[in-house]
């Protein structure tokens, strides 16, 4: 039988806690403060400064599986959006998505009681990545052709002045797979305005490219949404997780410190017993 | 506590739990049964979506008279060809095509995107201690890549292996960095299916 070791508790031990501490919040929220940072009051404060009228390209990139991180982000902005009365052209390149993003504007832009194909429409799904993006900087209907629903862009009222890719004064990239093609298709090409909405894996490798100017901002993970709906005044579902998120964290920081705790303990044992 | 009444929410509790007892059960049965049926939908829906593809941008436009896509199709058939022995190399045209598309077009914004941007930001007046902290940090992780291994001579002769070692430290700080923001991603995804759990199907 494995000889148990208190500084190396069965893993199963450590999830059960974790899951405890996850938990507890959602059914009894604790109400820690929300700070915005510094990036998420970037993205807020080039929203609000677009005229009414403005047009945003909101691409969602990003798979089911990171759904729980980067919806709450989406759905935030788009609340924004829709107070700014800016116009929304939504496209996907992740077919499980499509559906999504019509239920995303469904939940904002037809909420806030706006008008498909005059404030916002629904280009649906889109393949060829980057290559499809380099199209678009030529001609948005030649890719896209028709809207979700089928009906053809040209009869579209919302595409009247919009030609193509460059038209749109703002992108908003909603990211899990990789933030290069936006910024090589929209800003080196064009110098387009980008604000990055990306998962929390990717943010310290994109978070740069504000310094660079090569993005507005880079929103990451559940706390930039939580951020955003403190900013706008609207918590939902990243608020309501934040708690929970912090517990969490302090449950790993805590099994970090007594792992290595652990660690020394054992090292000097050791060295103890090679000296006796 | 109101639970929900919607067996597609229901169905989705059930699969959210099987997958979660992975962890206290390793291979439960529920698990297998949720990771094949999960693998069975995934490929079905990649079918779907591709013949949706092969429909709206090939079938269509020619029944529509545009043959644009006429080469594009003949390229595609090319690429299948590689299941045939023997007559595998008549891939390589289409292969040729893809790659030289996707670096012809990725190639054209990258110096400007990935060079010239970063390393113009890279240079920084050494007015703030942030600049200071970075410029520091960009010289001794240059100095890490470039004088260790076969250069280890001229660390010796300049004493510079103070400056590789703190390259090092200051890579294990931006590896820590994406290490605890890969974890606070991977609490995200679990608090949101246990939010799922917790408000959509016990209604707590």
């Amino acid at each position: 039988m494995k000889k148990f070791n208190v500084f190396v508790p069965d893993k199963k031990i450590t999830y059960l806690l974790l899951l405890i501490m996850i938990i507890f919040p959602l059914i009894y929220p604790i109400g820690i403060a929300i700070k915005p940072s510094e990036n998420t009051i970037l993205a807020y404060n080039y929203i609000e400064a677009l005229k009414p009228g403005s047009s945003v390209i909101l691409f969602i990139d990003f798979g089911l599986g990171n759904s729980a991180e980067l919806t709450p982000q989406v759905i935030a902005c788009l609340k924004h959006f829709a107070k700014k009365d800016l116009k929304v052209y939504a496209a996907t390149q992740v077919p499980e998505m499509a559906t999504a993003l019509e239920t995303y504007l469904e939940q904002t832009y037809g909420a806030a009681g706006k008008v498909y194909g005059e404030d916002y429409v629904d280009l649906g799904y889109f393949a060829g990545a980057e290559s499809a993006l380099g199209a678009m900087g030529d001609s948005l209907i030649a890719v896209f052709k028709t809207d979700i629903n089928g009906t053809d862009l040209t009869t579209i009222p919302m595409m009247e002045k919009i030609v193509k890719l460059p038209d749109i004064n703002v992108v908003f990239a909603v990211t899990a797979s990789g933030t290069i093609p936006f910024i090589r298709q929209c800003n080196a090409k064009f110098g387009m305005p980008i604000i990055f909405s990306v998962n929390a894996v990717m943010g310290p490798a994109n978070v740069p490219y504000i310094q660079s100017g090569q993005a507005v901002s880079v929103l990451v993970g559940s706390p930039a949404a939580a951020q955003y709906e403190t900013i706008i005044g609207e918590p939902g579902m990243a608020t309501a997780a934040m708690d929970a998120q912090s517990l969490a964290h302090v449950v790993i920081i805590l099994l970090i410190i007594w792992g290595n705790i652990g660690y020394f303990i054992e090292k000097r044992q050791k060295k103890a017993e090679k000296n006796a | 506590m109101h639970i929900s009444n919607d067996p597609v929410v229901w169905l989705a509790a059930f699969i959210t739990v099987s997958f979660l007892s992975f962890v206290f059960w390793n291979d439960s049965p529920f698990y297998k049964y949720v990771q094949s049926a999960y693998l069975g939908v995934a490929a079905g829906v990649t079918v779907v979506v591709g013949w949706g593809n092969i429909k709206n941008q090939v079938i269509t436009p020619l029944t529509n008279g545009d043959f644009s896509m006429v080469v594009p199709i003949i390229l595609g058939c090319l690429l299948l060809i590689r299941l045939i022995p023997g007559l595998n190399w008549v891939a390589r045209y289409p292969v040729a095509v893809l790659v030289a598309g996707g670096a012809g077009l990725g190639l054209a914004n990258t110096v400007q995107a990935q060079f010239v941007s970063q390393i113009k930001t890279a240079l920084l007046p050494l007015n703030s201690i942030d600049n200071v902290i970075m410029f520091v940090g960009l010289i001794a992780v240059l100095a890490f890549f470039f004088l260790t291994g076969r250069t280890t001579h001229t660390i010796e002769k300049y004493k510079l292996g103070w400056l590789t070692y703190l390259g090092r430290i200051v890579l294990m700080i931006a590896f820590g960095a994406s290490f605890g923001t890969t974890v606070m991603g991977r609490c995200s995804i679990l608090i949101g299916r246990l939010q799922f759990l917790l408000t959509n199907f016990l209604g707590l």
